[in-house]
Order: C-alpha cells, then sequence, then structure tokens
C-alpha cells in the first residue's frame, strides 16, 4: 500500500481543518478546544494538537492529511509533524486566509519558519476566503513570490468544497501519484461530497458544521482582553489616536501616548526605520505594550507572567483581524 | 569584560550587547557600523524609564518593589532589550527580531547580578583613581 502524505499549515482560520473535513472520508481526528486567547475574533473553537484525515485514492494508494495548529504556541507541534508524523509528506500546503489585513506576512512568516521542509518537498500556497475579500488578487500573490524568488503555484479555493481542496492536493501530488487516477477519485469526492449536504443531526459532520457556524463580530480590544493575562487593551489609528479602549486609568493613556510620540520621533528622524513595537516591563510590575502596523496600533497591558512572544503573538493576529483603520 | 558579554550573547541569542554608564558606553561588542543602534537604543530606554519613573503607575499588590526596569523595542528586524541595571547603568542588548525572544530576556534577567557586580566594580575603580 502506497501513502501519499500532505500536511496543511497556515494562520489560526485559515481553513486547515476544513480543509481536510471536506476531503476526509473518514471521520476526521480533530483537537479542537474552546478558544482562549485573540481568536475569539474569528471563531470558537481551534486546533490545539493536530488534524489528521484520510481519503483510500485507489486499491493500492491513500492519502494521508495532517493539519497544524495555527497559533505560534504550539510550534512544538510543528516540529513534532515536521520530524516525526508528517517527516516524509510529498508536499506542504500553505492556507493563507485573504481577509487578514496582512497576508503577505504570514506567508513571510511560515516560509521562515518551515523554510528547510518546503525546499524538499512539492509547496503550494493556497488562498482562502477570498470570497469575502478579494485582495489581494492572484496576480498580487504571484508578484510577491517573484519577488521573492519563489516559483511557488498560488491557487484560490474555498476549504469548505471538497472538489476545490482534491484539485489543490492533486495538484501537489500529482507529479509522484502517477498511479492514481484522478477522475475516479474526483468521481468519489463528488458523491462523499452530495451525500455530505445534509448530515443526520447528531452525526459528526452535523456537531462540526454547528461549531464552525459564523461568529458574532466583536472589536479588536474585546477580543484582547479574551488573552488570559491581558488587563487592558487600547486601539489607534495610523496616527496614533486613540479609537477604542478597556482601560480607565488615565496614566496608562498618557503612558501609551509616550510610547506612541517616541516611535513617531525616531520614524521622523530617520525613515529608514519603522518601530513595530515598544513595550515596558518589571519583574513585579504589570507590562506595557504598543504594537504598530503602518494603519493600526494596539496597546496592552498584561500581566508579568505573560510572556514577550505570548502578547506579540496575540497583538499580531487581533491586528490581523481588526476593522481595517483609515488613514488620517 | 567583553568576554562576559560575548559569552552571554552566546547563551541568550543576542547578536551585541553593552553596558552604559551615565550616558556612555563603558563596555560594548557593537561595532562601528552599529553604533547609530546603540546611540538610539540608549537614549530610548534612558527616556521611556524615566518617564515611566514620573508616572509611578502601579497595578500589582507590592508597591514598594513594583517600577519598570525593562524597555523593549523592536525597530525593523533588530529586538532592542533595555535593562536598567542601577540609576546609572543600563545594560542594552539587541538580537534578532525573529529569534526567541523568550529565551533572550529570561537569560539577561538571570545575569542582571553579575552585571550590577561589573557595573559595581568600575564604580569603585573610578572611585580610587
Amino acid at each position: 500500500m502506497k501513502n501519499y502524505k500532505v500536511l496543511f499549515v497556515g494562520s489560526p482560520g485559515s481553513g486547515k481543518t476544513t480543509a481536510i473535513r471536506s476531503l476526509s472520508e473518514i471521520d476526521v481526528v480533530d483537537t479542537d478546544a474552546n478558544v482562549s486567547d485573540a481568536v475569539i475574533q474569528r471563531k470558537r473553537t481551534t486546533t490545539v494538537g493536530m488534524d489528521y484525515g484520510r481519503l483510500q485514492l485507489n486499491d493500492n494508494a491513500t492519502l494521508q492529511m495532517y493539519g497544524t495548529p495555527g497559533q505560534e504556541r504550539f510550534k512544538f507541534m510543528w516540529d513534532l509533524m515536521m520530524t516525526d508524523l508528517a517527516a516524509d509528506a510529498n508536499a506542504l500546503i500553505l492556507l493563507v486566509d485573504n481577509t487578514r489585513n496582512y497576508p503577505f506576512k504570514d506567508i513571510d512568516f511560515y516560509l521562515s519558519e518551515f523554510w528547510d521542509y518546503i525546499v524538499q518537498r512539492h509547496f503550494v500556497i493556497a488562498v482562502t476566503r477570498s470570497d469575502l475579500d478579494d485582495s489581494p488578487s492572484e496576480a498580487d500573490y504571484l508578484n510577491r513570490m517573484k519577488e521573492k524568488g519563489i516559483f511557488a503555484p498560488v491557487t484560490f479555493i474555498d476549504a469548505r468544497k471538497s472538489m476545490h481542496v482534491l484539485d489543490l492536493v492533486a495538484s501537489a501530488i500529482r507529479h509522484d501519484a502517477n498511479d492514481v487516477d484522478w477522475s475516479d477519485v474526483s468521481y468519489k469526492v463528488a458523491m462523499q461530497e452530495f451525500e455530505r449536504r445534509n448530515p443526520e443531526p447528531g452525526s459528526a459532520q452535523f456537531e462540526w458544521l454547528l461549531r464552525t457556524k459564523d461568529v458574532p463580530k466583536i472589536s479588536s480590544t474585546d477580543a484582547a482582553m479574551n488573552v488570559h493575562g491581558v488587563l487592558g487593551a487600547s486601539q489607534f489609528d495610523s496616527a496614533g489616536k486613540m479609537i477604542g479602549t478597556t482601560i480607565g486609568n488615565p496614566d496608562y493613556h498618557q503612558l501609551f501616548d509616550r510610547l506612541q510620540t517616541t516611535a513617531q520621533q525616531i520614524e521622523a528622524n530617520d525613515t529608514e526605520l519603522v518601530v513595530k513595537s515598544l513595550s515596558l516591563h518589571g519583574s513585579n510590575q504589570d507590562s506595557v505594550s504598543l504594537f504598530r502596523e503602518h494603519d493600526q496600533g494596539l496597546g496592552l497591558v498584561s500581566k508579568p507572567n505573560l510572556s514577550v512572544t505570548q502578547v506579540r503573538n496575540q497583538a499580531d493576529d487581533i491586528m490581523q483581524w481588526s476593522e481595517h483603520v483609515s488613514v488620517t | 569584560m567583553s568576554q562576559l558579554l560575548k559569552k552571554l550573547e552566546r547563551m541568550s541569542g543576542a547578536k551585541m550587547s553593552a553596558i552604559v554608564m551615565s550616558g556612555r558606553p563603558v563596555v560594548s561588542t557593537f561595532n562601528a557600523e552599529q553604533q547609530r543602534l546603540l546611540e538610539l537604543s540608549k537614549t530610548t530606554c534612558e527616556q521611556l524609564l524615566t518617564d515611566s519613573e514620573q508616572l509611578h503607575i502601579v497595578t500589582v499588590e507590592d508597591e514598594e518593589t513594583a517600577s519598570f526596569d525593562e524597555v523593549h523595542m523592536q525597530v525593523n528586524s533588530d529586538y532592542v532589550f533595555g535593562l536598567r541595571l542601577n540609576q546609572r547603568a543600563l545594560f542594552i542588548s539587541i538580537a534578532d527580531s525573529r529569534s526567541d525572544l523568550l529565551k533572550t530576556q529570561k537569560t539577561l534577567r538571570s545575569a542582571r547580578r553579575v552585571l550590577n557586580k561589573f557595573v559595581d566594580s568600575v564604580i569603585a575603580q573610578r572611585k580610587s583613581s
């Protein structure tokens, strides 16, 4: 029996679990747990271990699909999958959520994290959620990859549609899987999707659909307050003006003003410098951190036991999903 | 003394570091091209620590020991750690922003006592000369 393996990676909410579920013919082994961080902006449950799905391609070949957890704090699982479970994978598929504010930043991050793994196998970029936001376009992605000197296929998919995911997987492993009749597999997957359209109440598919239905929008500052250890949050526009806050103490507002002014002065004195974050810490003192993008800023007050990387990862996700701040 | 800084850099994953006393570096592994970054880090850290002291924001229970003594700043791909050693001395360290910042922070924090000893010895030397 020949096993073809594909590893799905990407930011939280980019559709890894959905893609594997839509193609797998077995009930997907997932490790979903209730969200306890900024991902609350996008969904109520998230993968904390891994996803595993399988599809029989013919009598002698099986497709095995592995999905990583999106959050960087589960990086140990990425390492485990790259070195063990999916060490012999044929392809890596990077899912990019087009509704994130800075999807190219996600690509840069995952290229850097998985580069050694990527260079040894087929690599495809699949852009999801483009039905909600069609920018950047396919041409933008291709230009960006060209600028980086990486010639990877870029395809736009709906991770909920099994035929989209099958086309994606087939394009990634077709060169290795020349013993597979893809038209037979397409027929099988199409029938599978047809049967799943009205799942039985109580079935695994039914429960999954319930869990993944659209969640109500919440503000960036409210999302920040869902992070264990975050005590307060303020959102700023591109000019550094506060546009939302959960912080009552005016001293903190004054401190954020000083951090903003310092960052702006540094950039005004040298236009080659971009200050991306500024923060103050003390071993017995709550931390005060300011994170900046060209069109928005986020201030967080957090407990001293919340690590610098935890705070930064949460801020990155919050700013990726925040409603775009217009340039003033 | 720069041997100690280099050892600390190897342990923490930092690229370069310096101890600044009364506004001047007394020991440094920054080369000539990186002086501008050192100057910027030093000025920013000193300014922010002084400003925060004036505001005296205390939100934890133990007010006596609560104060900001550490500044972090990401400029382009450099991540600056500024640790206050005492009222006159500051330790500056630069790491790559994609490196393990938690490891760097923990290593630098745990080296505070050694760094303070060095600062004390410099002060003692200056007094005797």
